[in-house]
């Protein structure tokens, strides 16, 4: 008597030898084949080919991001170094971060001097927060428009007044004419001079960086045109010729 | 003589015939979905294994590394741009003043001049004087026929004699288009 090694053994054995040669025993074996080769495809195959798919994706997204990364540092490396500093200089003369009252004096000192005109009384005050928004895509700023309000007197004639607004306008830090009242040749007007602070910069590595376009460069080749030399006659000195033109009365 | 092989004795004999033809397709269907599981299983596994996807991330983090040492220069790019955007923002929305006076300017005639002028945004008002009524209505009509090019609206609201300096003073509300 064999001795049973789990319980149903001889059943099995059984069943086996009654059947091993018939055509269920074949069909069974076959269909269990079938099944599990099923299962194991919907289980395993299925999933790993996801998988795959996911990873050549991510293969590809990789691949792109190391080309644009590349070319962010070839396009930097080849930058003209100077050039960029010089164009920040004249970009953040034109808008400065803070407020910039010694610029401010020194393009109305050296507005009035090319137009020949004298500045009487002039006061100074914070203007108001403008929100500006930007468009830029790997970029965001949402830092707002500041400015400095003045208001001064000017002595001179219309013609002189008219190149007064003239100079003033291409001077830095940037000025906007909003008001001005003018009688008998003296006329009151009110500035403002913008600054704006820093914003933060988010950069996006993988976003292609490009250089300033043909406009932009164009306008700060216009804005470094128009940097004030500093005046030399102090404005808050008396004239100290006749030939001199005071600025302040 | 087969028969006597088995011991045991069945009641159902069950023939051992030929494999008929549904056993043999359903035998290859079976080999084959064996063979198809085991060759991609195997595939994709050695596809997975041998991605050159850890190979890119350590490729694009030593590229990422390179890219912020040169942050500062990309940061005063980025600066420009960004005031460059403003500064045009600022020269485009200003309003001329200096080429209003001097469209306006060229439009007077001998023997006119402003007396005063206000300003602010796109409306202005202007005193002009003459010592004579001639030249005020030419000056009208040179402003009435440039009008369209530039003034929305053009009133007339005084017109004044002053004694003591023997003039026309006219006063004027311009809108600006």
């Amino acid at each position: 008597m064999t001795k049973k090694v789990f319980f149903g053994q001889n059943d099995l054995r059984f069943f086996y030898l009654k059947y091993k040669d018939s055509v269920y025993y074949s069909i069974s074996i076959f269909v269990l084949v079938i099944v599990t080769c099923l299962l194991l495809i919907i289980n395993l195959i299925i999933p790993q080919m996801q998988k795959y798919l996911s990873i050549r994706n991510s293969v590809i997204d990789q691949r792109a991001k190391i080309k644009n990364i590349n070319d962010n540092i070839t396009f930097i490396t080849n930058l003209n170094k100077t050039q960029l500093d010089s164009q920040l200089q004249t970009a953040t003369k034109a808008l400065p971060p803070e407020q910039d009252i010694s610029g401010v004096l020194n393009a109305i000192a050296a507005s009035a001097v090319r137009a020949g005109v004298t500045i009487g009384d002039y006061n100074f005050s914070l203007g108001e927060t403008e929100q500006v928004s930007t468009n830029q895509v790997a970029l965001q700023s949402t830092q707002p428009m500041q400015s400095i309000s003045v208001v001064l007197t000017v002595d001179g004639d219309p013609a002189r007044l008219e190149r007064f607004l003239t100079e003033i306008s291409e001077k830095m830090p940037l000025s906007e004419v909003i008001s001005l009242d003018s009688r008998d040749n003296k006329t009151t007007i009110n500035l403002k001079f913008y600054y704006k602070i820093f914003s933060n910069i988010t950069f996006k590595e993988d976003v292609p960086l490009s250089p300033l376009s043909p406009d932009k460069k164009q306008l700060v080749d216009k804005l470094s045109m128009w940097e004030t030399a500093p005046v030399e006659t102090d404005p808050f000195s008396p004239a100290s010729t006749s030939s001199a033109v005071p600025l302040f009365e | 003589m087969n028969n006597s092989i088995n011991l045991l004795d069945y009641k159902n004999k069950v023939a051992v015939t030929p494999s008929s033809r549904k056993q043999k397709l359903l035998r290859r269907i079976a080999v084959g979905l064996l063979f198809a599981s085991a060759a991609f299983s195997v595939v994709f596994f050695m596809l997975i294994t041998f991605s050159p996807l850890p190979d890119l991330e350590k490729s694009r983090k030593r590229a990422s590394d390179n890219l912020a040492s040169l942050d500062k220069d990309i940061a005063k790019l980025s600066l420009i741009n960004e005031r460059t955007d403003n500064i045009k923002q600022i020269l485009d929305n200003r309003t001329k003043y200096d080429e209003i006076l001097s469209n306006f300017q060229s439009m007077l005639p001998a023997g006119t001049a402003v007396e005063s002028v206000q300003m602010k945004e796109k409306h202005f008002s202007v005193v002009v004087s003459s010592k004579s009524l001639l030249a005020l209505d030419t000056f009208l009509k040179q402003i009435t026929d440039e009008s369209t090019k530039e003034y929305a609206k053009i009133r007339m609201t005084e017109l004044s004699t002053d004694l003591n300096n023997n003039t026309f003073n006219l006063t004027l509300n311009i809108d600006m288009l």
